[in-house]
């Protein structure tokens, strides 16, 4: 070794930033059959695409809560190698506001673990799909899910992405634009879950790469999805 | 006798090679008997001029530290932040004018020290790292300055910069050596953990005791490639400042080139010319100038050169027609 060569074995291992990404899916009824057999294929292709790539899997971290006539943690953030996909099936009312409360519980969970292990983390995504409305849910608790994710949202430095979309011609727009101040809810063409998730895994890379000093809504560009969802 | 050496490196990183977008990270370092100045800025990646800017701070913040040292060091932190961010800020105002562009086109974050005298002044806004050489031990300075997530920090450009502006200022007398690192070479070099700095920032610190600084320039160049790249896919930049100290018996084992350096000759001749008057003045306590021009062979003009040239270095101490050196 030339003198004036570093031993890389007194070079410092930081562990990867984490992102937390929580999958907040419609299971009521009215997404049985076809919907839901083919939003189970889109998160198996979004975990597969993100355990495919080497810094994505090392850094993403990937929750899936369900909401239905209650809302469920159906997977819970670890390590992505380590998780199963989980099972779907539709069926029950749409307690919408008690999925986004539930989901953003898990979020400020698992930054408190990340602050107290000393691990570096990125602003959180929440991926919110339905397709209706809150249904047999108390309105405060969808207002409040709705006050709760506009606080986050609108601070100077926002504290979450929310990405709303709607599944399907019954979704409604209006409701969801109200749980997504900044990014307009877009709609699926047909049940394209696959090339959703295609796109929000390459998303999800961009951001595990991303260096400090970009801007975060830069990295998440949804005219990638013009293709997929139709035009409002 | 002590000189203040310098090296500095920045390397592009692997993100920005794939996307052909410039190495958004610079460096700068102003040097002269009296003062040392170093810079380091590191561009935000979505400005599409921020390597400009970040080159046009670091330029301007070491001729402003250099020219108003003593005014800042007996400021409070407040107002050299609003100075210095003022001053800045206006800077960038005229050039994003001339390009038909807005200044937030030039965010970038910045790290400087400067050092006279045995004083020291330090600036950070941002991420990156600055760190110091004391008593053997490395020790963090100031550390990043993120906010929440880890894809943030602050800017010269922001709103807050202000505030978000950390001034470190005080007696260097046990400080060695000061390092500057951008937030990609801290992927490997700093714990984020721990808020600690690898043993390697002392030893790259320690190459400028024993390289010119343009072998050590170099050499972290080559190291920043080889190995700091792979670990990351940011730029990466690194600037250091360290104390040398040698004796007129060091210099005398030391090559020419390392020579010239550290006493900042012009030439071979100056070089050794300047040798025999420091060792006829290392081998006597006090000596009368009038007596050195025949002990060393030279003429009495060029020897007086010589002494103004020590005595300017702060090598020696010229007083009532003695000289003696400083240790």
């Amino acid at each position: 070794m030339n003198k004036l060569d570093i031993n890389e074995q007194y070079l410092i291992n930081n562990p990867s930033p984490r992102l937390p990404v929580c999958l907040v899916l419609d299971t009521s009824s009215s997404m049985s059959g076809e919907p839901i057999d083919e939003l189970k294929k889109g998160i198996k292709l979004f975990f597969d695409n993100v355990r495919a790539d080497e810094i994505a899997k090392t850094s993403a971290e990937i929750s899936v809560v369900s909401f239905a006539s209650n809302a469920e943690k159906i997977l819970g953030f670890a390590d992505i190698e380590r998780q199963e996909i989980p099972t779907l099936s539709a069926f029950g009312y749409t307690h919408m506001g008690e999925g986004v409360n539930l989901a953003l519980n898990l979020l400020e969970d698992r930054k408190e673990k990340y602050k107290d292990i000393g691990l570096a983390y990125y602003q959180p995504i929440v991926v919110l799909m339905t397709d209706g409305k809150p249904e047999d849910e108390p309105v405060n608790v969808t207002e409040g899910a709705i006050k709760r994710v506009c606080d986050l949202v609108n601070q100077q430095k926002p504290k979450l992405t929310i990405i709303p979309i709607a599944i399907g011609k019954h979704a409604d727009m209006n409701f969801l634009k109200r749980f997504s101040p900044k990014i307009p809810p877009l709609r699926l063409k047909g049940l394209n879950f696959k090339a959703f998730f295609e796109w929000l895994s390459r998303s999800t890379a961009e951001v595990t790469q991303s260096n400090p000093n970009i801007d975060y809504s830069d990295l998440i560009d949804l005219k990638d999805l013009k293709d997929i969802t139709e035009p409002l | 006798m002590e000189v203040w050496k310098s090296a500095d490196a920045c390397i592009q990183g692997r993100l920005h090679e794939k996307k052909g977008v410039p190495c958004q990270d610079k460096t700068y370092t102003l040097l002269n008997n009296d003062i040392a100045v170093i810079s380091l800025a590191d561009g935000a990646s979505s400005c599409k001029y921020s390597h400009l800017g970040a080159e046009i701070i670091t330029t301007n913040i070491c001729n402003l530290i250099s020219k108003k040292f003593n005014m800042f060091f007996g400021m409070s932190k407040n107002k050299i932040a609003n100075i210095l961010i003022g001053v800045l800020t206006e800077i960038l105002n005229r050039k994003a004018k001339e390009l038909g562009i807005n200044i937030k086109e030039f965010s970038s974050t910045l790290l400087f020290v400067a050092v006279r005298n045995n004083r020291y002044i330090t600036g950070h806004i941002g991420d990156g790292v600055i760190g110091t050489l004391k008593d053997e031990k490395i020790e963090v300075l100031s550390p990043p300055d993120n906010g929440e997530f880890a894809n943030t920090t602050y800017f010269i450009t922001s709103a807050d910069a202000s505030k978000r502006f950390r001034l470190n200022s005080g007696s260097n007398s046990e400080i060695d050596g000061f390092i500057l690192i951008s937030d990609g070479t801290a992927e490997s070099l700093y714990d984020r953990r721990k808020n600690e700095l690898s043993r390697i920032s002392k030893q790259v610190l320690e190459w400028l005791d024993d390289n010119p600084s343009s072998v050590t320039k170099e050499a972290l160049r080559s190291n920043l490639e080889k190995s700091f790249k792979q670990r990351t896919m940011d730029d990466c930049s690194i600037n250091l400042l360290k104390r040398v100290n040698k004796t007129v018996e060091d210099l005398e084992l030391m090559d020419l080139a390392l020579q010239k350096e550290f006493l900042q000759s012009k030439n071979k001749i100056h070089t050794e010319n300047q040798l025999k008057v420091l060792k006829v003045i290392s081998l006597n306590q006090r000596i009368q100038t009038k007596e050195i021009p025949k002990q060393v062979g030279l003429s009495y003009k060029t020897v007086n050169k010589h002494l103004n040239d020590i005595s300017k270095k702060n090598f020696a101490t010229l007083i009532n027609g003695e000289v003696c050196i400083r240790d």
